[in-house]
């Protein structure tokens, strides 16, 4: 129970950290010029502004999610370590494994905030432009917040184990785009029909790799629409979630046995 | 070690291969189609890597529409008058082929190109790219029937244009307007029998509107009233 608390203590120091830091009105501020970016670029297509609107929309949250996500994710720790505020927190009775889960769900609250913070904004514009809010959209949000969540996850990871804030960010970033490349692994695979031991090894990558085409499912659901994506919206979940106790479980690891 | 934190890992693992339970290959290689056939776009000279990594990491179509926008923009610059707006299907394709179902790209940019700056090939080309993508969208068929009509006989290979026509009106949802235009092709060509077989079709549809109909029984008095199709 005394664990549970120390977490959530934790966790709200971390957000109220990155609350008051000016990086993070930053990203609002470049938040919302992106969105208004989006709106403005409607002007320019005027016959299919609402598919413009839609695009340019989710493309600046998700764009912007990244950059202040990875960001976030992979130099929180490294930063608690340079100004020397984890030995602060190690000096109470604290264990590695509850400052990690508690900086984790702390930087949990910043990604919650920041990105109900751009819906918020764009859903105003959806209202303005006078574009219907369908399940579609509200299923391609939930989606990019999986999404955001899994860079969070890997960032976090990064930040655990490296002592160089833009290699944090950099392998971060490789990461995601291998991510993004193990798809086309995937479908390359099933058209070649490799021996077992490739299969095996390619089920490991995936494992190890967030697998981003998971998230991608907005193509879908803009061109075929919402009807049979329950359960595969129940299976990225699980995806999701079993990914980020995966990443955190060895974050644990490595951090426990780091030297600080 | 702490067996504790073993116990994370496996649940993780566990969660992983359990959830390719749930997850639909329908859904999970639908996109992957398209980056196969984007892939096409490589034949294209003037494509970039953005494009390529934007289809990659799922902005396809933000990409599209900025594509889009860049050809509208292109099109409606003075300066291009003199020379015809020679790079539009270059930019269109370019548009259709990293979105292949934007369907307004393919309708607005074959008008631009065939009507306006008078590229009937290449109108022809991107109608039948958007045909086969999208072979619900009927506007296009109508845009289909509309350069058959201008430019058929002259420029493009009327028998081609007519098969394209026919395969259409086989389908039973089609727009009546399409036996409209392609009879009136007949017309043009001077395969009256054809023509008239085409507006007989009409008439035979279910749910039509009565000025297609009335269109269809004046065409087929005409082409009655002219010598040699007469009974």
């Amino acid at each position: 129970m005394r664990s549970i608390t120390n977490i959530f203590s934790l966790s709200k120091i971390i957000f109220i950290y990155w609350k008051r830091n000016k990086i993070f009105y930053g990203f609002i501020i470049a938040g919302i010029l992106f969105i208004a970016l989006s709106v403005i670029s409607t002007l320019l297509g005027p016959r299919i502004k609402e598919r413009i609107l839609i695009d340019m929309g989710f493309a600046s949250i998700e764009l912007i999610g990244w950059i202040s996500i990875i960001f976030i994710g992979a130099v929180t720790i490294i930063k608690n370590i340079d100004n020397k505020s984890i030995y602060f927190y190690l000096s109470k009775p604290l264990s590695r494994n509850e400052l990690l889960l508690g900086t984790y769900l702390g930087l949990c609250y910043v990604l919650v905030s920041l990105y109900l913070l751009f819906c918020f904004i764009y859903f105003i514009f959806l209202f303005i432009v006078g574009v219907k809010v369908t399940s579609e959209i509200l299923l391609v949000f939930f989606y990019l917040f999986l999404k955001l969540s899994v860079i969070l996850t890997v960032g976090f990871f990064f930040s655990s184990y490296s002592t160089s804030m833009i290699a944090s960010i950099l392998l971060t970033f490789s990461s995601i785009i291998i991510g993004y490349l193990t798809h086309g692994i995937d479908y390359y695979i099933r058209l070649a029909e490799p021996p077992l031991i490739l299969r095996f090894i390619y089920k490991f990558i995936q494992i190890i790799f967030p697998y981003m085409e998971h998230y991608n499912i907005i193509d879908y659901l803009l061109e075929v629409g919402i009807s049979n994506t329950g359960l595969h919206t129940l299976g990225v979940t699980l995806y999701t979630l079993g990914y980020i106790i995966f990443i955190i479980g060895i974050s644990s690891r490595i951090f426990s046995k780091r030297d600080l | 070690m702490n067996k504790n934190l073993l116990l994370p890992i496996f649940t993780g693992i566990l969660l992983i291969l359990l959830s390719d339970i749930f997850i639909k290959d329908n859904i999970k290689t639908y996109r992957m189609g398209y980056v196969s056939k984007s892939y096409s776009f490589l034949l294209i000279d003037n494509i970039t890597i953005s494009d390529f990594f934007a289809v990659l990491f799922g902005f396809k179509r933000a990409k599209a529409d900025y594509l889009w926008l860049d050809t509208l923009m292109y099109c409606g610059d003075p300066k291009f008058i003199k020379t015809g707006y020679p790079h539009t299907y270059k930019k269109l394709l370019r548009t259709v082929c990293t979105d292949t179902k934007f369907q307004w790209a393919y309708y607005y940019g074959s008008a631009l190109l065939g009507w306006y700056f008078n590229y009937p090939r290449e109108t022809y080309y991107i109608l039948t790219m958007g045909l086969k993508e999208l072979p619900d969208f009927y506007h296009l068929k109508l845009h289909f029937g509309m350069l058959m009509y201008l430019f058929g006989k002259e420029k493009l290979n009327p028998d081609v244009l007519i098969k394209q026509f026919e395969d259409e009106i086989s389908r039973p949802d089609h727009h009546p307007l399409l036996n409209i235009m392609l009879g009136n092709f007949y017309k043009q060509i001077g395969r009256y029998k054809e023509a008239k077989l085409t507006y007989e079709k009409l008439l035979l549809m279910r749910d039509v509107e009565k000025r297609f109909i009335e269109r269809a029984r004046n065409e087929i008095e005409g082409i009655n009233s002219i010598a040699g199709v007469k009974k």
